[in-house]
């Protein structure tokens, strides 16, 4: 398939890439260690972890209930909210909101790159400013971006160093603090300029309609509150139902996400201000785009997923392809399940439960899922969805495989074939493991036959 | 008690020495085991490849095999974590859900057997040997057994062990290694360089099909590691014995 194909030459790419592989061990390496440094000395992390899954799964479960309450909510305080079927919908009310703006500033967002909202909006002549600094990056590298919550951690100080001598103009520098300052006087002159600012949500609680956004750089606060108009772009899966579910919700995802106890700022948004202060038009855009599909299928669970990344930090393939190599905007664990029902075919890429082998099933995802997703469950009847339209002959090798469990002598048979076909051959039809790999030394005698040889004592 | 010993269907014919030491321990506790012979597989590779229906077989077989047994221990945490599994397909196998959900618990890897049902760490093994300990998926997380295998591998006599915890997956993971090759050697050899900076000339595991990787690779590639079961280190059964 087009997908497992595109992963496996990114893999190739990425073994001949030593920068790249550096870049990723490294980021998400120290992801983890930070996390597992916090979550070492948070008393009862375990108990923390389930309850906010449960939060999660009643949020999902209850998803129109809800979503109803934070839109009444929202538009009663005078937050106009819309909802977008599909990608397309979605850009086309963002297109019209932003009707009149000649320069949009955005925050970091990922449902903005599920709806291709940059080049939307650039084809119709706007100006795009991503504004967190490694959203930047990747919009100066004209990339996607590698990871959901670190866009640019594919890269290394190195290459970010070139890339704003060429780009900003700028000397040639690797400190990290003078490659910010220098993103931070390109960023500012435009916040002042922008007639819109666009973001992404974290959470929106129902009980009051509060939108949630948090951030380490302060660019989500200007992104929100120079523009004389603010939009929202979030999934409708962002739900919560209660203020009191923030308690956890606000620690376990920096936690999870950066490895960090808290983050610097956390927005929250609940009325355009006074006159004079901020924004005086607010626009949340709620999007389903296959969440309502996915959220009608057993695996449903999939859409409580609070976007930390944690998952993919952990995954020994996305540690070692970063996310360009999924082909998809959400790459990593949660994205083999997510991205076939939020992406579609026009959007280039493909539909249905294509990438369910790029997984090893070490079931580390799930360990570290702070909603407690059942990760590798659901990766393994995603692959069950493959299997049932594989082709007839793979079926029937399953089957064979399956009635050969309850044969005893006849399973034994292949066992002795498998000890006495002459190893060349055996190599020769397995180019796959072959290739890379010795055969396992074929034993001369089976361990029955052993066992009946030795002498009990 | 009753014991019945499972042995994985490619230890049988690729590795029968962790087999032999698996018993040699087993016989060293006095302990009353048999090895039923129409045993044949746990019916994982079906499971995770996602045919969820072709392990139903296996798992009916299973059961038929070993449901008069006390306990079953095998040297292989994924394939008892699959038996584990047995009740959770339930639905498919109707009127036997019980019967899977009794025999699921009674169902051990090896030195998760040693430490919790027979309360002994020390086997007086011996190995000279600087070996690197590595953990394999379903062992630790599956079935949680951290400190078990750690416990025993401490005992052996001679033994320079570094504990390596906290490694990606070896990249095996049954038709992943033919589907993802690029990553499964990558994985691979991930491991091996962990073993090889920490100046190790062995590495130790509690998973058969891990180690069949991992020394495969090894020896692809002419690597001077070798790889031993812990069975085999506790029973002090030699690699090439």
């Amino acid at each position: 398939m087009k997908a497992d194909l595109h992963i496996r030459l990114a893999a190739r790419a990425a073994a001949q890439d030593q920068d790249l592989r550096e870049n990723l061990e490294r980021a998400t390496g120290l992801s983890l260690k930070k996390r597992e440094k916090l979550t070492e000395n948070i008393p009862k992390y375990e108990s923390q972890r389930k309850q906010l899954g449960k939060i999660r799964r009643e949020s999902v479960t209850h998803l129109e209930t809800l979503l109803d309450e934070a839109v009444m909510r929202l538009e009663a305080a005078g937050i106009r909210c819309h909802m977008a079927a599909d990608a397309e919908e979605a850009r086309s009310i963002l297109r019209d909101l932003c009707a009149e703006a000649k320069l949009v500033v955005k925050g970091k967002s990922m449902v903005s790159e599920e709806i291709g909202l940059n080049a939307a909006l650039e084809e119709v002549g706007i100006e795009v400013m991503e504004t967190d600094l490694g959203e930047f990056i990747v919009q100066l590298r004209d990339e996607a971006p590698s990871h959901i919550t670190a866009p640019a951690l594919h890269l290394n100080r190195r290459q970010i160093g070139t890339l704003f001598e060429k780009e900003l103009g700028i000397p040639y520098s690797e400190d990290p603090e003078t490659l910010t300052a220098a993103a931070r006087v390109h960023l500012r002159e435009k916040f002042m300029q922008a007639d819109v600012g666009i973001t992404g949500a974290n959470f929106v609680v129902a009980e009051t309609g509060t939108v949630i956004i948090v951030e380490n750089e302060g660019n989500i606060s200007l992104s929100s509150t120079v523009p004389p108009i603010h939009i929202m772009v979030t999934g409708i899966e962002k739900i919560l139902p209660r203020t009191l579910d923030l308690d956890l919700a606000l620690r376990l995802l920096p936690v999870n996400g950066t490895g960090q106890r808290a983050t610097s700022y956390v927005s929250m948004i609940t009325a355009p201000a006074p006159t004079g202060l901020g924004p005086q038009r607010l626009h949340v855009v709620f999007l389903d785009n296959g969440r309502r599909k996915l959220a009608e299928r057993p695996d449903a669970i999939a859409l409580a997923c609070i976007r930390c990344g944690a998952c993919l930090n952990v995954c020994p393939l996305f540690r070692r392809v970063g996310g360009h190599g999924y082909g998809s905007v959400y790459p990593g664990p949660i994205g083999i399940l997510t991205a076939p029902f939020l992406l579609n075919e026009a959007e280039g890429h493909e539909p249905g439960v294509s990438l369910s082998d790029a997984c090893s099933l070490c079931e580390a995802c799930g360990e570290i899922c702070p909603v407690v997703i059942p990760l590798p469950d659901l990766i393994r009847q995603a692959r069950s969805e493959k299997a049932a339209r594989s082709s007839w002959l793979e079926r029937q090798l399953w089957r064979g495989f399956g009635w050969l469990t309850t044969r005893p002598r006849l399973f034994r048979l292949m066992g002795w074939l498998g000890r006495k076909i002459p190893g060349a051959f055996l190599r020769g039809a397995t180019p796959a493991w072959s290739q890379g790999r010795s055969l396992p030394r074929q034993s001369a005698s089976s361990f029955r036959s052993l066992l009946a040889e030795r002498k009990r004592p | 008690m009753r014991l019945g010993l499972f042995i994985p269907c490619f230890v049988e014919h690729f590795r029968p020495q962790t087999g032999l030491a698996t018993a040699r321990l087993l016989d060293r506790m006095g302990v009353d085991w048999s090895y039923p012979e129409k045993q044949t597989c746990c019916g994982q590779p079906a499971f995770n490849a996602g045919h969820p229906t072709e392990c139903l077989p296996a798992a009916r077989h299973f059961l038929s095999t070993f449901r008069d047994f006390d306990a079953v221990v095998a040297p292989s945490g994924s394939c008892v974590a699959m038996v584990r599994r047995y009740p959770t397909l339930a639905d498919l196998l109707p009127g036997e859900a019980s019967a899977l959900a009794e025999l699921a618990p009674r169902v051990f890897e090896l030195s998760n057997f040693l430490v919790e049902r027979l309360h002994r760490v020390n086997f007086g093994a011996r190995l000279s040997a600087r070996a690197a300990f590595q953990d394999s998926c379903h062992a630790l997380r599956d079935l949680g057994l951290r400190d078990e295998p750690r416990m025993l591998l401490a005992a052996v006599e001679g033994l320079d062990l570094v504990d390596q915890p906290g490694l990606d997956c070896c990249g095996f993971g049954g038709v992943y290694s033919v589907k993802m090759p690029e990553f499964s050697l990558m994985q691979a050899d991930a491991r091996l360089a962990a073993a090889e900076d920490a100046g190790c000339d062995t590495i130790i595991g509690t998973e058969p099909s891990c180690l069949m990787h991992l020394g495969s690779r090894a020896e692809h590639r002419e690597f001077p590691l070798r790889v031993m079961h812990l069975a085999e280190v506790l029973a002090g059964e030699d690699h090439e014995g």
